[in-house]
C-alpha cells in the first residue's frame, strides 16, 4: 500500500506541472490585465506598477521566476490585494471553505445515509417514494436557486438567520444546508441503490436464515457493501464540496477561497488565480487517492497495484 | 419491520438548526440602540491608504478615519472647515493660505501640522508610489513637473508650510472648484512616522494602514478588519470635533453581490446598501414609505465612437446616430431609477447649464445626415458592433438603442457583451467601433467633464482631436470672470456635441436603500456623506 501511495503521489507532479503551465499562459493571453479599469491609468503610472510586479520582463522570464518561487512554496503577491501575499490569502480563506465544506458534508451524510437506508429497507412503500422524491428534487434544484430561497424564507421573512456573512455559529447553517442538500440527495440515491443490490444477495439471505435481527443485517452485513457506490462518489464529492463552494460563497458572501477564486479570475489577479488552481488541483488529486485507498479497504475484491 | 436507529449526527444537526430558529434582535435593531451603523461598501478595499483608493465606495471608510483641510456640508457639499479652521484666497485666486486648527490631532495624540500635508502631497506626487489619483493635484503649481522629473525637488511645488499651522498652496490657474478637491481622499494627510515605520515613504502597498497600526485624524479610528467581511471603526475621542460625532461605531460590510446585499438589508443586517439590484427598483419605487433613496448624480451614461476609422470617422454619421436616439424612451425603460434623459454631456446641477439643442431626437435630420454621408436609408452601411461590458442595465439599454437605430436609420447594429476587463482593454486600445462609456465628474465644474475629450486627455478613448475644442476648453479654465468662463465652456460643449465623438444617453443617479432610522444623511450630487452629523434614531 505504501508503494502504491508513493507512486500515485509521484504521478501528480507532472500533472501539476502541466496544470500550472497551462494556467499561467492562459490567464496571460486573456485580454485585459490586473490594472485595466473603466478609467485608463496614466501610462507612466502603469509602467511603475508593472515594474513593481515584474510584469515588464519577458513572459518566459516571468514564467521561470514563478516556477522558481513555487518550488520554494511562495505563491507571490496578490494583484488585487497588493499588500497581502497569495499564501496569506489562502491561509485566511481556505479554513473558511474547509469549515463550510465540513458542515455541508455533515448535512449530506446525516440526511442522505438514513434516508437512503430507510428507502432501501422499506423498498416500494410510500416512505421509499417520499425519500426518492426528496432525492430527485435535491438533485434537480441547483444551489443558486435553493440558497436564495432559504435565505428569503428563513432570513428575510422569519429573520431566524443572517443572510450573509460568516460571523457567528448560526451563520453556518444556511450555507451548510444549501451546499449539503444537493450532495445529500446523491448520497441518498446511491445508498438506496447500493443497499438494495446487496440486500438481494445470498449472504444476506444466509444471515436472515440464521435469525439475525433486521437491524443487525442492515447495519452489520449489508451496509459495508452497500456503501461502496457512496464512497466512490464521495471522493470527487469531497473535492467538489471543498472547491465547488464558490456559488454558495457568493450567494451568502462568505470570505472563503471559492469567492476569492471567482473574484481573482474577473480581476485578472494572475498570482491568485494560479495559487487557487494549484491548490484545487492538489486537493482533487489527494481526494481521489484517498477514495482509492478506502475502496480497497471496503471491497475485498480490489487490491493495490 | 424493526426500528432503525437514526444516524446519530442527525439530531445534532436538528439541535443546531433549532438553536438558530428564533426571531433574534437584528444587527440593525441592536445598532439603533447602541449607535452602530451598518453600511455596505460593495468590494473590499485593498487597504485604507487614501492615496491608493480603488473604488468610489471605499471613500466611505476613508472619510471616517481621515479628515482633509476642508470637509463637505452633508446637504449641498459646499466646503466647510476641516483641519483648516479658515483660509484666505488671494485676489487673483492663485494663492490659498490655510490656517490649521491647533486642536487637530492624530489618533495617537500627535498634533496635525502643515508639514503633515506637505509630506502627504510629496508622497502622492512621487512617481514611486504610482498613485492613480495624483491628477487631483494638477491645478497646483509644479506638481506635473515634479512627478515627471528624474530628480524631483519638492521645493519647486506650490505647497509649503509657513509654520506648524499655516499652509500655503499656489495654483497655476484660478480653479473655482479647488476647495472641493481638497475634501477628496487624495488630499487626506497620512501620518508620516507610521508610514515610514513600515516602508519607504513612497512605497505602495506596505502594511502601515492595517488595523492596530493605522494612525488617522478623522472622527473615527480603525478598530478591526475582518478580511473579506467587515471593516470596523470606532469613535475617535481625540478628534477635535468629537462632541458632534454621535455614532459609536460604523461597520463597513464588503458585499460585492448586489442581490445578497439587498437580502441583507431586508433581513436587518444593513442600514445602508451600496447598490440596489436593477430588477428590484420598480418594486421599491412603488412602495409607500420606501427605503429607496435616489438622487441625481454628477454622471453621464454615454456611447462613444471610434473616430479613427470608418464609418464613424465621418462626423455626419456620428451626428446621425446621436439624433436618431429617443432618450426619453430609453430612460422610460428603467422605472424607479430616476435617470434623466441627457440633453448635454455635462450633467446639470453644478451651476452650469448647456442650453443648446445639439443633443435632441430628430429622426428626419438623422436620416438626412446619414444619406449625405453616403448611406441613404442605411443602405450599404457596414456591419458594426456596439460593445459593452456585461450587466443587465447595459444590455437593456443597448437593446433599445439597437431597435431605435434600426427603426430611425435603417441601420442594424450587433450588440457585443464582454467581460469588463476585456471590454475596458479594447476600449482603451481603440479596438471598437461603438462602445458604452460613462463619465462621473470628480468636482462640480464643467471642466470635470470637458477635460475628457481634450486631444491628449488620458481618458479620451475615441481618437477625437480638435485644436479648436482644446483651445476653448483650456482657455476657459484660465478665466477669472465667472459668466465669461461658463459661456466659453458652453461654446466648447456645443462644438463637442456637434462633432459628436460621444453621444450622451442619460444622466445617472446614485441609488441606495437607507433604513429610516438613519438621520443626518442627505442625498446629494456626488453621493458623499460625511459621518460627523449622522445618528440613528427610530421613529
Amino acid at each position: 500500500m505504501f508503494r502504491f501511495v508513493v507512486r500515485r503521489l509521484l504521478q501528480t507532479i507532472p500533472v501539476l506541472f502541466v496544470i500550472i503551465t497551462a494556467t499561467f499562459f492562459m490567464v496571460r493571453f486573456v485580454p485585459g490585465g490586473p490594472f485595466t479599469a473603466d478609467r485608463a491609468i496614466p501610462p507612466e503610472i502603469l509602467k511603475n506598477l508593472e515594474a513593481h510586479y515584474g510584469l515588464d520582463q519577458p513572459l518566459w522570464r516571468q514564467y521561470t521566476n514563478y516556477l522558481g518561487r513555487i518550488v520554494r512554496g511562495d505563491l507571490g503577491p496578490s494583484f488585487k490585494y497588493p499588500n497581502r501575499s497569495v499564501n496569506e490569502i489562502i491561509g485566511q480563506t481556505l479554513p473558511v471553505s474547509l469549515e463550510l465544506g465540513g458542515w455541508a458534508l455533515l448535512v449530506a451524510l446525516s440526511l442522505g445515509l438514513p434516508l437512503g437506508i430507510f428507502a432501501a429497507v422499506r423498498h416500494n412503500t410510500w416512505l421509499d417514494y417520499v425519500c426518492s422524491a426528496v432525492g430527485m428534487i435535491g438533485i434537480c434544484v441547483p444551489t443558486f436557486v435553493l440558497g436564495p430561497l432559504l435565505a428569503l424564507c428563513l432570513g428575510v421573512y422569519l429573520q431566524w438567520f443572517n443572510v450573509s456573512g460568516w460571523y457567528g455559529p448560526t451563520d453556518r447553517i444556511l450555507p451548510g444546508l444549501t451546499l449539503g442538500f444537493v450532495y445529500a440527495a446523491y448520497v441518498m440515491r446511491l445508498t438506496r441503490g447500493g443497499l438494495l443490490e446487496v440486500l438481494n444477495q445470498d449472504y444476506i439471505r444466509t444471515a436472515r436464515a440464521k435469525g439475525a435481527s433486521e437491524t443487525r443485517i442492515v447495519l452489520r452485513h449489508a451496509l459495508r457493501g452497500g456503501l461502496l457506490p457512496v464512497v466512490a462518489f464521495l471522493g470527487p464529492a469531497v473535492a467538489g464540496i471543498l472547491t465547488g463552494s464558490f456559488v454558495i460563497e457568493t450567494i451568502f458572501q462568505i470570505p472563503g477561497l471559492g469567492r476569492q477564486f471567482v473574484i481573482s479570475a474577473f480581476s485578472r489577479d494572475y498570482t491568485l488565480v494560479l495559487g487557487t488552481v494549484i491548490l484545487y488541483a492538489t486537493l482533487i488529486v489527494v481526494c481521489n487517492l484517498v477514495v482509492d485507498v478506502v475502496q480497497v479497504w471496503l471491497n475485498p475484491k480490489l487490491k493495490f497495484e | 419491520m424493526p426500528r432503525l436507529p437514526l444516524c446519530p449526527l442527525f439530531p445534532v444537526i436538528c439541535l443546531l438548526f433549532a438553536a438558530g430558529c428564533a426571531r433574534h434582535e437584528t444587527a440593525v435593531e441592536a445598532g439603533n440602540r447602541t449607535q452602530i451603523l451598518h453600511q455596505g461598501i460593495a468590494t473590499e478595499p485593498q487597504d485604507l491608504d487614501p492615496h491608493m483608493l480603488q473604488f468610489q465606495s471605499h471613500f466611505n471608510p476613508l472619510m471616517a478615519v481621515y479628515e482633509g483641510l476642508v470637509g463637505y456640508d452633508p446637504q449641498d457639499l459646499h466646503p466647510v472647515p476641516g483641519v483648516a479652521e479658515r483660509w484666505d484666497i488671494s485676489a487673483d485666486r492663485l494663492t490659498y493660505t490655510f490656517h490649521l486648527r491647533a486642536a487637530a490631532k492624530w489618533s495617537n495624540g500627535d498634533p496635525v501640522t502643515a508639514q503633515d500635508f506637505v509630506f502627504s502631497a510629496r508622497r502622492i506626487l512621487s512617481p514611486g508610489l504610482a498613485s492613480p489619483f495624483r491628477y487631483y493635484y494638477d491645478d497646483v503649481r509644479g506638481t506635473k513637473e515634479f512627478t515627471a522629473s528624474a530628480a524631483p525637488d519638492f521645493s519647486t511645488v506650490g505647497i509649503r508650510a509657513l509654520d506648524d499651522h499655516t499652509l500655503r498652496i499656489e495654483l497655476t490657474h484660478p480653479a473655482p472648484y479647488f476647495l472641493f478637491l481638497l475634501g477628496n481622499w487624495s488630499w487626506y494627510p497620512v501620518h508620516r512616522a507610521t508610514v515610514e515605520k513600515y516602508g519607504r515613504f513612497d512605497q505602495p502597498f506596505t502594511d502601515w494602514s492595517k488595523a492596530g497600526r493605522l494612525v488617522g485624524n478623522g472622527p473615527f479610528v480603525l478598530a478591526d478588519w475582518k478580511p473579506g467581511q467587515a471593516i470596523i471603526v470606532k469613535r475617535n475621542p481625540l478628534y477635535w470635533d468629537a462632541a458632534r460625532v454621535r455614532l459609536a461605531e460604523i461597520h463597513f460590510h464588503s458585499l460585492d453581490n448586489a442581490d445578497t446585499e439587498e437580502r441583507a438589508f431586508r433581513s436587518g443586517q444593513l442600514h445602508i446598501t451600496e447598490n440596489v439590484p436593477g430588477s428590484k427598483l420598480r418594486d421599491y419605487a412603488a412602495q409607500a414609505s420606501s427605503p429607496l433613496v435616489v438622487a441625481p448624480n454628477f454622471a453621464t451614461y454615454a456611447y462613444v465612437f471610434n473616430v479613427t476609422r470608418p464609418p464613424f470617422a465621418d462626423a455626419r454619421v456620428r451626428r446621425a446616430f446621436s439624433l436618431a436616439l429617443d432618450r426619453a424612451g430609453i430612460v422610460a425603460s428603467q422605472v424607479g431609477s430616476g435617470m434623466r434623459p441627457a440633453g448635454s454631456f455635462v450633467p446639470p446641477g453644478a451651476g452650469y447649464d448647456y442650453a443648446g439643442d445639439a443633443v435632441r431626437f430628430d429622426p428626419a435630420e438623422a436620416r438626412r445626415l446619414l444619406a449625405a454621408a453616403g448611406y441613404p436609408e442605411g443602405r450599404g452601411f457596414p456591419a458594426v458592433e456596439l460593445a459593452t461590458n456585461t450587466s443587465q442595465l447595459h444590455r437593456e439599454i443597448a437593446e433599445i438603442v439597437q431597435q431605435q437605430w434600426r427603426k430611425n436609420l435603417g441601420v442594424s447594429v450587433d450588440i457585443a457583451l464582454k467581460d469588463s476587463k476585456v471590454f475596458f482593454a479594447e476600449r482603451i486600445g481603440k479596438q471598437y467601433a461603438l462602445a458604452r462609456s460613462s463619465w462621473v465628474g470628480d468636482y462640480p465644474d464643467p471642466f470635470a467633464f470637458l477635460t475628457v475629450y481634450l486631444s491628449d486627455g488620458g481618458q479620451n478613448t475615441t481618437g477625437y482631436a480638435s485644436p479648436t475644442y482644446d483651445r476653448l476648453a483650456l482657455s476657459a479654465a484660465q478665466m477669472l470672470n465667472e459668466p465669461n468662463r461658463l459661456a466659453r465652456y458652453r461654446e466648447a460643449e456645443e462644438l463637442l456635441l456637434r462633432d459628436a465623438p460621444v453621444t450622451p444617453i442619460f444622466h445617472d443617479t446614485s441609488r441606495h436603500l437607507v433604513h429610516p432610522a438613519v438621520r443626518g444623511r442627505f442625498p446629494n450630487l456626488f453621493d458623499i456623506h460625511p459621518y460627523q452629523g449622522v445618528w440613528l434614531e427610530n421613529k
